[in-house]
């Protein structure tokens, strides 16, 4: 079985993820490929991204300055495949989300290296589509380019 | 990380879910299907090409050449 990991990209209340995580996670753990483990970054309350390669050491097994950060990359490093599930907030994805992907930097090389990752996005204004997760957005691009660097 | 094409994108969210926690608009659950399967499709593959050939990301290879060259 494959490790399915939901990341929950809102903190926010009444947060739309809140009628799209239940539904997507619920298909997700259907799919006879796959165990489903959701994280949801209201119980990772993740510090502003400050690691430096001094504070996390070795990149093989990095160490990282704060505990909660270094929880975050083990359990980051026990997926097999990602799902975030993100609103779309200024053409981007929330600030909380950039800092959870940030904050794994290390493990971007050594902990989610050739593993596949997918989105489901989210948009409430009216007329607007998510945008911030279209393939060929340039906010899609940038953010796969900043989140997927191997 | 390896992304994938295959999203699946929920435009006017605040009406886009029945009273049952479902998509009004089947077309969602549709392109959920092609995202699981996507994902799985990859993810197993990617675990076995991790397991027959680990290849150091290129961070850490881009790190120990500059170590090697005594930066």
């Amino acid at each position: 079985m494959l490790n399915l990991n939901i990341i929950i990209g809102s903190t926010r209340p009444g947060r739309a993820a809140d009628h799209v995580a239940p539904w997507i996670a619920g298909l997700a753990k259907e799919h006879p490929a796959f165990t489903v483990e959701v994280l949801d970054l209201r119980d990772w309350p993740l510090p502003f991204f400050a690691e430096t390669y001094q504070t996390i050491g070795d990149p093989q097994h990095p160490a990282y300055s704060d505990p909660i950060v270094r929880r975050w990359n083990q359990r980051i490093a026990e997926g097999d495949a990602y799902l975030f599930i993100t609103p779309e907030y200024n053409h981007s994805v929330p600030g909380v989300l950039k800092n959870a992907i940030d904050s794994v930097f290390a493990s971007l090389p050594s902990a989610t290296s050739r593993r596949p990752s997918s989105a489901t996005a989210a948009a409430s204004p009216p007329g607007s589509g998510p945008s911030s997760t279209s393939p060929t957005s340039p906010s899609r691009r940038r953010w796969s380019r900043c989140a997927a660097p191997c | 990380m390896v992304p994938l094409r295959s999203t699946v994108l929920i435009p006017l969210v605040g009406a886009a879910f029945d009273h049952n926690g479902d998509p009004q608009n089947p077309a969602a659950a549709t392109a959920a299907g092609i995202m699981l399967d996507d994902l799985a499709w990859w993810a197993a593959v990617l675990q076995q090409a991790r397991r027959d050939n680990p290849l150091p990301p290129a961070a850490l290879r881009k790190m120990a050449t500059a170590g090697n060259a005594g930066h």
